[in-house]
């Protein structure tokens, strides 16, 4: 009986901490920079010319700061023919050879290809496939084609660590491509989900940069003109944990032997300033022509100084270094770091233009080490693709202590506004702000305004006076306050919610950090509304499509003794305690739950919603999933934090997972109407692929689940098709 | 239905509703697989079956009616837990083993006579 009353305690001890953190969380804030056209020459380096150091961005790549933000100093970007090891690179295409093919531009409509070729479907992270055989009407018949367990799995109780599964599979070349986070590529049949051949990268399997053993899949690259009969003119590349980057013969599962090293390329030989961690290769790189573009991860929560951001280009057939992009100005790389690129990136390949999602400075929630300009941080930051030069950058957040990085690839969509056919890109943010500019220019497509935020207390530390707000669309939740407390959990928890609500200092979402109380509040934060998933669009109708979170958190600096003193335990993701070794402040990120579990705030805690991209307008929106503790499910109308994003059909249905039931799901884009789901191994915290294959089309999820949400992790990849007559 | 017949019945919906709930925590993929959820309610079921078969060799009146009620609580927490664990089959046995419940209220024939 005492059992069962302390079974019943637990189904009100619901929602896990989602104390979200990725690989290097930074918050958004966008300058409103009166896009000025770049004027910058791109200057296209020649392959056989020597390394050619570039000073780029200045204020004009850079848009123009308005009045209060400050100015933005020039970074460093680096445009090299040759691999800095000084080993030439005898194979690299000249770049102006690139610049001169012909891209076919999958960001317009319609969008190129049945096939799923990257992280996010396309290169324009649309997330959208023209299939129409699934329908609304028929998606309730959808049955399991094949389900298969990888083996590739640890929940962390044994040797190894936790594995954290967020891939999307590749469908191409007439096979499904799946990187596992034991680092190994899967070709499987796409029917059948046979094994056709697979490839083991031995990599060490020990949590080096990150909490849990990470992978979000693998990247596919062709040759447009293939040799007959040579090998490695179709290459799955996978990044390890410990900074190697496998090039592997799509056909056969061996390596390529002319890519780098015997078809391993060394990142980390790049790892030459703070190089505390390796480069870890987690995300996939982004393939556009035959440039590999190579972002990275690492642990930037616990030191103040840590390896610089940095985004490499090599050439898809033999790895020879392309170009180098730094996101931090040279002089002053040393005394702090990352401002990396973690997540996927998209790109507009017509135009050869890349864009980058780049994450917050070392160390994440104290900026002392940092005061000068950045302006690469916390960006969105277009660059030439064949010479890695700056084309336009916005800054999201001035100065970010927050930990906004910008944790997803921004969304390419052409739109129509008042008329006008614009070129537009839409990048969502932790902030929960959609930041949508001409992707051109960078330009403001509504206005983006410059608004004064409140500054902190701490000595030593610099507070930008405004940061950027969005005015269309308008913001996925309100940041201005914080959520209500939820009576649920305050009276189970006799007022704990609200003598926490009362001990957090609060101001709106750019509140800084601080030393008082119970910290800042923090909502939205580095657990982010929107995850690397991003925002789905249909060309057809202008709709976007986007899951968000409600999370409530706050952030509480120690004065370096204190901190010492406590050793207090760092807790799911970034969250808990973390040293920021290098800094005069540790800091603590703690969810704000009651003693049971609960969160203290009102649901939801998640939702999904649709967006005219004509009017900014929402179309309709929803509370998401379902949230669980301990297998409890709670109700759908609580809704449940998401990680991972959807894929839509050119039939009119979202499908996706994201949630912590880890169910799937497909929805009505039109309605938000729940028109399918099915229970799968843990949650699918990655973007579901569509893709056909012999006249069928089929939708893969893999559930690998991510501690962050909840304990459970899979190895499981589930995919589903309509019944065959 | 005898009073024994219905603690009868009680038991053994009981028992199924245990089976559901084990089933639930070991078997893949069902939702609530390894996590405490479903043997928190299997808990609950057991002591539905264990109050059950006290109260068919209780004779006083007294801790008949204690035990009811606890039971009577136990059923309810578990039915709870069931449905918030989405185990219908353990759902549908405790409703079984609710009816048990319901018509052991009245009591032995002898203490009604």
């Amino acid at each position: 009986m005492t059992r069962t009353l302390t079974c019943t305690t637990a189904l009100l001890a619901l929602l896990a901490a989602p104390a979200l953190a990725q690989e290097n969380m930074t918050p958004p804030a966008i300058d409103s920079p009166e896009a000025e056209s770049p004027e910058t020459p791109a200057q296209t380096p020649e392959a056989e010319a020597p390394a050619a150091e570039t000073d780029t961005p200045d204020a004009a790549e850079a848009p123009a700061a308005e009045e209060g933000a400050p100015e933005a100093p020039a970074a460093e970007m680096e445009t090299e023919a040759e691999p800095e090891s000084g080993e030439a690179a005898p194979d690299a295409p000249a770049a102006d050879q690139q610049a001169a093919r012909n891209f076919p531009s999958d960001a317009r409509i319609p969008p190129s290809g049945t096939d799923w070729t990257g992280f996010h479907g396309q290169l324009s992270a649309a997330k959208y496939s023209p299939l129409t055989q699934i329908t609304p009407e028929n998606v309730g018949d959808l049955e399991l084609a094949w389900r298969v367990h990888t083996g590739d799995v640890s929940d962390g109780s044994g040797d190894l660590p936790a594995t954290v599964w967020s891939a999307t599979p590749i469908y191409a070349n007439g096979l499904l491509y799946i990187g596992t986070p034991f680092y190994r590529v899967l070709a499987l049949d796409p029917e059948t989900g046979e094994e056709v051949w697979s490839f083991d990268s031995q990599s060490r399997l020990e949590a080096l940069t990150q909490p849990a053993l990470k992978n979000r899949g693998v990247a596919y690259w062709e040759a447009e003109e293939p040799v007959e009969g040579e090998a490695c003119q179709k290459i799955v590349y996978l990044g390890t944990m410990d900074a190697r980057l496998f090039a592997i013969d799509a056909d056969t599962g061996e390596p390529c032997a002319g890519f780098a090293e015997n078809g391993i390329l060394d990142v980390n030989q790049w790892n030459t300033v703070n190089d505390r961690w390796p480069l870890s290769l987690l995300q996939p790189p982004t393939i556009v022509g035959d440039h590999v573009i190579i972002g990275w991860a690492g642990n930037d929560w616990d030191w103040a100084e840590a390896p610089p951001g940095s985004v490499f280009s090599v050439n898809a057939r033999t790895g020879a270094l392309e170009w180098t992009f730094d996101t931090i100005p040279e002089e002053i790389r040393q005394q702090t770091g990352t401002a990396n690129v973690w997540t996927a990136m998209s790109a507009d390949e017509e135009r050869g233009i890349v864009y980058l999602p780049v994450a917050s400075p070392s160390p994440n929630y104290w900026g002392g080490n940092r005061t000068e300009e950045i302006p690469y941080a916390t960006s969105t930051t277009a660059l030439d693709v064949n010479t890695g030069e700056v084309i336009w950058s916005r800054q999201w957040v001035h100065h970010d202590i927050w930990d906004y990085d910008i944790n997803a690839a921004p969304t390419l969509m052409d739109i129509t506004v008042e008329g006008e056919d614009i070129p537009a890109l839409l990048q969502p943010t932790k902030m929960g702000f959609l930041f949508a500019v001409n992707r051109e220019t960078g330009e403001d497509i509504w206005p983006i305004e410059e608004r004064a935020v409140p500054a902190g207390d701490i000595e030593g530390e610099v507070y930008a006076p405004t940061q950027p707000f969005p005015t269309n669309p308008p913001p996925l939740i309100d940041q201005s306050r914080l959520p209500d407390v939820w009576p649920l959990a305050d009276i189970a928890s006799f007022g704990e919610c609200s003598r926490l609500w009362d001990e957090m200092v609060y101001e709106g979402m750019y509140q800084p950090p601080t030393t008082e109380g119970a910290g800042a509040g923090a909502y939205p934060n580095s657990a982010g509304v929107v995850q690397w998933g991003g925002v789905g669009f249909d060309p057809e109708n202008q709709i976007a499509v986007v899951n968000l979170s409600h999370v409530v958190q706050h952030i509480q600096l120690h004065p370096r003794e204190e901190y010492d003193a406590i050793q207090g335990e760092a807790g799911p993701g970034e969250s808990g305690f973390h040293p920021q070794t290098g800094a005069p402040f540790g800091m603590s990120l703690q969810t704000a739950l009651n003693r049971w579990g609960m969160p203290c705030w009102k649901p939801p805690f998640g939702e999904m919603m649709a967006i005219d991209m004509t009017t900014g307008e929402t179309l309709w929106r929803r509370p998401f999933g379902m949230s669980q503790r301990y297998g409890f499910y709670m109700p759908e109308a609580w809704g449940s934090p998401t990680i991972g994003g959807p894929a839509l059909t050119a039939s009119g249905l979202i499908f996706i997972g994201a949630t912590m039931d880890s169910m799937v799901r497909a929805y009505d884009l039109q309605t938000g109407e729940k028109l399918w789901q099915d229970l799968t191994e843990a949650p699918s915290v990655s973007n579901p692929a569509i893709y056909e294959h012999e006249g069928q089309q089929y939708v893969a999820f893999i559930s690998g689940g991510n501690s962050i949400l909840k304990p459970e992790v899979g190895d499981m990849v589930s995919v589903y098709r309509l019944p065959r007559d | 239905m005898s009073y024994r017949s219905s603690l009868t019945l009680l038991m053994l919906a009981a028992l199924v509703a245990l089976g559901f709930g084990l089933y639930g925590y070991f078997a893949p993929m069902t939702g609530v697989t390894g996590v405490w959820g479903p043997l928190a309610a299997s808990f609950g079921a057991l002591c539905l079956f264990l109050g059950a078969a006290l109260m068919t060799q209780a004779r006083a009146r007294t801790l008949r009616v204690i035990l009811m009620t606890l039971l009577g609580l136990a059923l309810a927490l578990t039915l709870l837990a069931a449905v918030l664990l989405h185990q219908w089959g353990m759902v549908t046995a405790l409703a079984i083993a609710g009816l048990g419940w319901l018509t052991a209220l009245s009591g032995p024939e002898e203490t009604r006579a």
